[in-house]
């Protein structure tokens, strides 16, 4: 949901360390990042910064998982895999090994699927040799009502 | 974004480290020419005591208070109760540490700090008041780590950072917490806007 970015930020894990002079942190084991609807665990993650404050993260797990609600709506965004990118100046989230993404009901699978968190759509691609698998489930149409 | 996200609380409780360790190091220092008697008995007490230093400027840069305060020849160890630090140098927010009781040894190479301590970084014009609750801190001011393996807990405006343990390492410019870490960071409106943030 756009309005998470007003909420508080939570993080917490078993440690972390911070290093000022490459304005990294690293936080290891049970890691849990939670803002308004998203949530993100990860067994490690990796949060840089460049000169301008933008903000960028990698995260590992087994595996890594994402959750957030939708924009206006009851349903929620899923989404597993190995490893993640998150790219703080373009808005996007990117996903690595065994990466899937449920919005609603539709699955995406795929090894690297980009996910925009502006437009909330997303990209997703395989290795060579490898294949994307979608599901969309149709919406059921609304039964009319009786004459 | 302004740079005032630079200035992380991580990165914050480092400098106010780093300026207690400075402090530290001198507010110790006591005239050298006591008569020893016994190496485990004070060769100098205080009452209410109170050493000001001031920069060439005459500006004072710091001020260590203390209820009483005992030296012992042995380790050339100096003992405070109550003492209560405070950095003013010119242009700095101006940085308070309060404990206790407090051990130092050998000038000020090691300090002990037991029970509460309580450390303070005064506002300046990028950030609301930083304060930093511990207990039985360890600081070595060669090596300029302090370290404690109690909670610790970190305030700066609505921003909170909470641990067990922590090590600053003010030469390296690092600090680890060492485990329950929970660091809640509450944007503003001018950042809400933003990307979400991962870095408090």
């Amino acid at each position: 949901e756009q309005g998470d970015r007003e909420k508080p930020m939570n993080i917490q894990a078993d440690n972390c360390n911070y290093e000022q002079k490459a304005q990294r942190s690293v936080c290891t084991h049970n890691v849990v990042v939670t803002q308004g609807t998203m949530t993100i665990y990860a067994d490690r993650l990796v949060i840089t910064q460049d000169a301008d404050g933008n903000q960028f993260a990698h995260g590992e797990g087994k595996p890594v998982r994402f959750k957030q609600r939708l924009d206006k709506s009851t349903d929620w965004l899923e989404a597993e895999s190995q490893r993640f990118n998150y790219d703080g100046k373009k808005g996007f989230l990117q996903l690595f090994d065994k990466a899937w993404v449920r919005k609603s009901q539709d699955v995406v699978h795929g090894d690297h699927i980009t996910y925009d968190l502006n437009t909330e759509l997303y990209q997703a691609k395989s290795k060579p040799g490898g294949r994307v698998n979608i599901t969309i489930v149709p919406k059921k149409k609304e039964a009319k009502a009786a004459p | 974004m302004s740079s005032h996200w630079s200035r992380s609380l991580p990165l914050l409780l480092t400098c106010l480290i780093a300026g207690l360790i400075w402090m530290l190091n001198r507010a110790a220092e006591l005239p050298q020419d006591l008569p020893v008697i016994s190496a485990q008995e004070p060769d100098l007490m205080t009452g209410k005591t109170q050493v000001r230093r001031f920069d060439p400027q005459g500006n004072l840069v710091s001020s260590l208070l203390a209820n009483e305060a005992r030296h012992l020849p042995q380790d050339d160890t100096m003992l405070f109760e109550q003492p209560r630090l405070v950095q003013t140098k010119p242009g700095m927010p101006a940085m308070t540490l309060a404990g206790e009781r407090a051990r130092t040894v050998n000038r000020a190479a090691e300090v002990w700090l037991y029970g509460a301590v309580e450390m303070r970084r005064a506002p300046d014009a990028k950030n609301p008041e930083l304060v930093i609750r511990t207990r039985d801190m360890h600081v070595n001011t060669e090596t300029q780590v302090a370290r404690s393996s109690a909670p610790v807990t970190a305030e700066m405006g609505a921003h909170r950072a909470r641990a067990v343990g922590f090590v600053a390492d003010n030469r390296n410019e690092t600090l680890q917490l060492l485990s329950q870490v929970s660091m809640t960071y509450v944007p503003n409106k001018a950042s809400a806007g933003a990307r979400p943030r991962l870095l408090p």
